[in-house]
């Protein structure tokens, strides 16, 4: 048994060695010699022409629970959730933005402005984890939280609660999608997050190419993926989300917030990204690689909201994540294939009334 | 609540107890979940090999085999929801060594997580900065053979990569490229790890900035590829040589490029190094090693439960030993008393029977006395009348001949004296003639005939008395074997001759006809016959008429009918006339047992007894006695009679 155990890092370090020897091949061949002339993006050979592509299409549905989802949809416009209960979750993920509200900074409970941007409610259950840095691990946490925080419901769960089991309809509703659990803390977290899961954006022109047809989309956005890809946007924003599937640090190669700073926006709190949660130096500036889907419906950009339009952002993208600069036509095509990540909205999502 | 009660209450929860107590232990020895620990081994099984497989995708991903982290991100919920099915279990287990181990774990794979989540951040960064590489060389290179003109925007740098890719070869185009460009990158590596080290010290001969961006590209690959810390040294040699070349004067599109190169190659050595230290730091993670304890944990408890219930299951063996003991014992002390109680019962039955017998004959005896001492008077007086006038006739001859005798035998013997004497003629004669004058008073008085007469009477009177006296005996039957074949009319006979005295005026007719001797203990219908007859009498008037027929009825039945023109019976009391201690007689008149006692007899004889009557009418008692009981009929009879005999 100890011989097994010890072994176990022994293979795993083996094997990693036989990747590291394998390495060379993958990284020269991408790059060829000085005098190399045979531009090489991909290490190995692929079976088709679109099986190892970093993107893949959304699936056209999600399993879940129609009655708990549909619980969900119906506290996810209940304005008993906030404090002063004005505010609904509908109140900043609406259908007209895309799941957003298209504002800088939402106002919160009382009007007060909230920290970042708002992100989109679609494709939100794709996301590994939530939020701009990435704290909650799922919907069901970010449900909890948000229903207290200041700047958002600003309410209190025992006060929610009791509004919401005053509510004789809704307390048989309850009972019947949650037999013997009635309205808890968990389960209206519960029904809510069930709700935002099934808020996907399928069928977008991109995932029709994936899914075999290349023209659904036009030559110069496939263009623009290929240059995507070989710029290395598709390093961070890849996966069925196109993001939201890691963390990487907004400035990996410049000072973005340092320059931000110099431009007359200091430094905020939440700047600081996932080291507000953890404390960890290396999480100083780290934020989840947001998805792209929908991104031409969901300016402004970033979690500080300092592009207003795609071009900016990924002008913004280039300087600061990839370190390199791009010729406008090339940022052109990025920004023509961004727009075939947009999916058809849920219809389950309507408009504050 | 009575004893009983008690005592099957008291029966019933001991048996609800050891029920109990038995499904106790029957379900403790089933409390071992089997398919739960199962589970949880499988549950284990598929965190070990979620483990290897997240391993694996990360190579993959950091080989490029993978170019997007989606199969990264799916172990984390499928590892939560394993790991709150152990937490359950553990809970559910009462089980804190495994909840510790899942905390272990769990912090093990937060660890790898968070490891992941860098490792993710930190290959795309490589990743592009070694793709980046390549296209800033071709740029600056570019840009130094244009004398530092920046490239028209989509025009210059016409051959990076993304450029050529973009642009659209053929997919077969393409192919073929690739597979000729490892091929030949596969032959010329070796040369170029030969190259590498001539390279250092080839630094100041290619002082060039063309030469000290190819070199710093190529030395900044091979560091990829062999991340050697002289490698490491040697690019950043390179890089500050470039770096101040670069700030001596060069135009500014080429400073921009330059620094951005410069950027990318100090990105690639600060994220190559990382990564063999991240990955080497997820392999190292204990992930096995806590699965291990969890597993662990999770088996020594099962373990345990496993032990405790073969001691379960041994108890309940034994229990269920026990428990079969004591229903077996039970079963066999209920059989065993069962059994006692039914001899000690058969036992009582018998006593009481044999108590009911005795009285039943001490009844008969009574019975018999009573009608004895009824008869007994006329039997005195049958005696008492010969013997009156035997001992009157005895007296008168007593008397008679002391009158005579006395004279005669003192003449004789004077006679006789004087004929011894010798005296005188005169004087004898004259004492002859007294003798034979005494000896004529005597025969004109008639003396002897009288005596002749009375004696003959005295004898019978005493032969009366005798024939009374054999009668009796008759009647009872002493003399004889107790069951034999005998006429009824012979019993009926002597039971008539001792009623004679009952029947006074009345008429009796006895018709009799010839019938078959019976199996039967006269002496025994000889009662019946006495205790109708009387009943008879008793029912008649002084001129009444008693009528007895016996018939042979068929060839096996003899009928003996004993009939009266009496008052009868009042039909309400017929039904109950042969009940014993039934009687319509005044109380000391009668015992109520006659008619009974009669019955008795007659059906331990296999016969019958029946009545007909009729008020002021009469009444007709009908016997109907076979003529030989059967074995079984007779041998109770028998019985029945020994008893009666023997009690009397």
């Amino acid at each position: 048994m100890e011989s097994k155990r010890l072994s176990i890092p022994l293979a795993c370090t083996s094997v990693m060695l036989a990747a590291l020897a394998l390495v060379p091949a993958a990284a020269l061949a991408q790059t060829g010699t000085p005098n190399a002339v045979v531009p090489i993006t991909q290490p190995a050979p692929r079976p088709s022409a679109l099986a190892n592509e970093p993107i893949a299409p959304l699936p056209r549905t999600i399993a879940h629970d129609p009655a708990k989802a549909a619980l969900g949809r119906e506290l996810f416009a209940d304005k008993r959730l906030s404090e002063d209960q004005k505010l609904s979750c509908l109140s900043c993920h609406f259908a007209a933005r895309a799941g957003a509200d298209g504002l800088a900074f939402s106002p919160g409970v009382g009007g007060k402005l909230r920290e970042v941007n708002t992100p989109t409610v679609y494709n939100s259950g794709l996301n590994y984890r939530l939020t701009w840095s990435g704290r909650m691990g799922s919907l069901e946490e970010l449900a909890e939280a948000l229903m207290e925080r200041a700047d958002t419901m600003g309410s209190n769960w025992e006060v929610v609660l009791a509004r919401l089991r005053a509510d004789p309809a809704l307390v048989a509703r309850f009972n019947a999608v949650f037999p013997g659990a009635g309205i808890t803390r968990k389960t209206v977290s519960s029904a809510l997050a069930e709700f935002q899961r099934t808020l996907t954006t399928p069928n977008a022109r991109f995932d029709q190419y994936l899914n075999g047809k290349p023209e659904a989309i036009s030559a110069e956005e496939r263009r623009g993926y290929a240059l995507f890809k070989s710029y290395g946007c598709a390093a961070c924003h890849q996966g069925a989300n196109v993001g939201g599937n890691m963390v990487q640090r907004f400035g990996a190669m410049g000072d973005y917030f340092k320059d931000r700073a110099a431009a007359g926006r200091p430094l905020t709190t939440a700047d600081n990204g996932l080291f507000n949660t953890t404390k960890r130096e290396e999480d100083r500036h780290v934020f989840k690689v947001p998805s792209l889907r929908n991104v031409a419906l969901t300016a402004p950009y970033f979690h500080d909201a300092s592009a207003q339009t795609l071009e900016e952002a990924v002008e913004v993208m280039f300087k600061y994540q990839l370190g390199r600069q791009a010729p406008a036509a090339d940022k052109a095509a990025i920004i023509k294939f961004l727009g075939t990540l947009t999916g058809e909205a849920p219809e389950s999502l309507k408009d504050p009334r | 609540m009575n004893r009983p009660g008690i005592k099957a209450l008291g029966a019933s929860a001991a048996l609800l107890l050891l029920a109990g107590g038995w499904v106790y232990l029957f379900s403790q020895s089933r409390s071992v979940d089997a398919e739960r620990q199962s589970q949880l081994v499988s549950t284990l099984d598929r965190l070990r090999q979620l483990d290897a497989e997240w391993n694996a995708d990360t190579l993959r991903t950091q080989s490029d085999l993978v170019t997007h982290y989606d199969h990264l991100t799916s172990p984390i919920q499928k590892f939560k929801g394993a790991s709150t099915q152990l937490r359950q279990a553990a809970e559910a287990a009462g089980n804190p060594a495994a909840r510790e181990a899942i905390d272990a774990l769990d912090a093990a794979f937060a660890d790898k997580s968070r490891l992941i989540d860098e490792f993710k951040a930190q290959n795309a960064i490589l990743k592009n900065s070694l793709r980046y590489l390549p296209t800033a060389q071709s740029e600056l290179q570019g840009l130094l053979r244009t004398g530092g003109r920046a490239p028209a925007a989509g025009g210059g740098a016409a051959l990076t990569p993304e450029r050529i890719e973009a642009q659209g070869a053929t997919e077969a185009e393409r192919e073929r490229a690739r597979a000729e460009a490892a091929l030949q990158l596969l032959r010329e590596r070796t040369r170029e790890m030969m190259a590498a080290r001539a390279a250092v010290t080839d630094i100041r001969r290619s002082a060039t900035l063309d030469g000290l961006v190819s070199t710093l590209v190529s030395a900044t690959l091979r560091y990829n590829t062999l991340p050697e810390p002289e490698l490491a040294a040697l690019v950043q040699s390179i890089a500050q040589e470039l770096g101040t070349q670069l700030a001596a004067g060069a135009p500014a599109a080429v400073q921009d490029t330059g620094r951005n190169l410069l950027a990318h190659v100090r990105a690639v050595l600060r994220e190559r190094t990382r990564q063999t230290d991240l990955l080497t730091r997820i392999a190292g993670l204990p992930i096995g090693a806590r699965l291990e304890s969890v597993d662990a944990a999770f088996a020594q408890d099962f373990n345990a439960r496993v032990a405790a219930q073969a001691g379960t299951q041994r108890v309940l063996l034994v229990f269920s030993g026990l428990l079969l003991l004591a229903i077996v014992g039970a079963a066999a002390h209920i059989t065993h008393r069962n059994l006692t109680e039914r001899r000690r019962l058969a036992a009582l039955v018998q006593q009481q029977t044999a108590q009911l017998k005795d009285s039943e004959a001490k009844l008969i005896h009574a019975e018999k006395m009573s009608m004895l001492g009824e008869v007994v008077a006329g039997i005195a007086h049958e005696v008492n009348t010969p013997l009156g006038y035997v001992r009157s006739g005895l007296e008168s001859v007593r008397d008679g001949l002391d009158g005579f005798m006395r004279p005669l035998s003192a003449s004789v013997r004077e006679l006789t004296a004087l004929i011894r004497e010798r005296a005188d003629q005169e004087r004898i004669k004259s004492q002859l003639r007294l003798v034979l004058q005494a000896q004529a008073d005597m025969d004109e008085a008639q003396t002897l005939q009288t005596a002749s007469e009375l004696l003959t009477d005295g004898i019978s009177g005493v032969e009366h008395i005798n024939e009374t006296v054999v009668n009796l005996l008759n009647f009872s039957r002493l003399d004889r074997a107790k069951v034999d074949r005998a006429q009824v009319e012979d019993g009926l006979n002597s039971t008539l001759r001792l009623a004679r005295q009952l029947l006074k005026n009345r008429r009796l007719i006895a018709d009799f006809q010839r019938t078959s001797p019976v199996m039967c203990d006269l002496s025994q219908l000889n009662q019946v016959f006495l205790n109708l007859i009387k009943n008879a009498i008793q029912a008649t008037a002084e001129q009444g008429e008693i009528r007895i027929e016996t018939r042979q009825r068929d060839a096996r039945t003899v009928t003996v009918r004993i009939a009266d023109n009496g008052r009868g019976i009042a039909p309400e009391h017929l039904p109950q006339i042969f009940d014993a201690f039934f009687t319509t007689k005044a109380a000391g008149e009668g015992t109520g047992l006659g008619l009974s006692i009669s019955k008795k007899i007659v059906e331990a004889h296999g016969g019958s007894i029946s009545v007909a009557s009729e008020p002021g009418r009469g009444t007709v008692f009908t016997i109907d006695l076979p003529v030989s009981s059967a074995p079984e009929t007779l041998a109770k009879s028998a019985m029945t009679v020994n008893l009666a005999l023997e009690a009397a």
